[in-house]
């Protein structure tokens, strides 16, 4: 099926990176602590990047990428969502 | 598991380029200082790591610092850091057995004594300005 199932999404306040915010919402879909997900988020896409995409307010925009098996969307709030292949 | 052979070898203006974009992470330049600042030669747990640099944020003593504080630390470490660095061919990374060391060739210890500040905290110019004392 092409429809993506919702899994979780992880608001991103101030304290958290994106590229944190990603790890977390991807742990907790798996329900593993977020160091049990491999490979490192790094290996996949830049976190530095990521983060710098994100480090002024946005509009607009979304970053989605896949990471451990699902689709994984950073939006222009900085919010994550995660979705698996239904 | 990240090993040594699994990275190919750089030329000295591919390491260059890399180096300099690891250095310009604060989080990464800390690293690299507690790791040149190591007497022992045996690998650092990343859990000592990430202890030692939530200390350097602080000022403060390592026994001051919560295992839940050292923790969210190692979040980062694992997923974004530890990757670059090693990359980067500057640190030896243990990823199952979770342990660092400053990469084994001469050029990496000379590069970095000669690239990094003494001291450095994460804190802003100002706060430094108004007065933290910094070791």
């Amino acid at each position: 099926m092409g429809e993506f199932e919702f899994v979780t999404e992880v608001p991103s306040p101030d304290r958290l990176e994106p590229s944190q915010a990603v790890v977390e919402a991807v742990a907790t879909a798996e329900d593993v602590s977020p160091r049990e997900l491999s490979p490192p988020l790094a290996y996949v896409v830049d976190p530095d990047a990521l983060d710098s995409l994100f480090d002024r307010p946005r509009t607009d925009g979304v970053v989605r990428f896949r990471y451990c098996g699902y689709t994984v969307s950073v939006l222009a709030s900085g919010s994550v969502d995660v979705r698996t292949a239904g | 598991m990240d090993t040594e052979s699994a990275r190919p070898e750089m030329d000295e203006a591919e390491f260059l380029e890399r180096l300099t974009e690891t250095l310009s992470d604060p989080e990464r330049r800390s690293i690299l200082r507690v790791l040149l600042d190591r007497s022992a030669a045996r690998p650092l747990p990343v859990e000592r790591l990430a202890t030692k640099l939530v200390a350097r944020d602080r000022d403060a003593a390592p026994g001051t610092v919560t295992d839940e504080q050292a923790d969210s630390r190692r979040t980062m470490l694992y997923h974004c850091h530890l990757p670059k660095l090693h990359r980067a061919a500057v640190i030896d990374w243990d990823r199952t057995g979770e342990r660092v060391s400053l990469a084994d060739r001469p050029r990496v210890r000379d590069a970095l004594s000669a690239l990094l500040p003494d001291s450095e905290s994460h804190r802003s110019a100002t706060d430094r300005k108004w007065g933290s004392s910094s070791s």
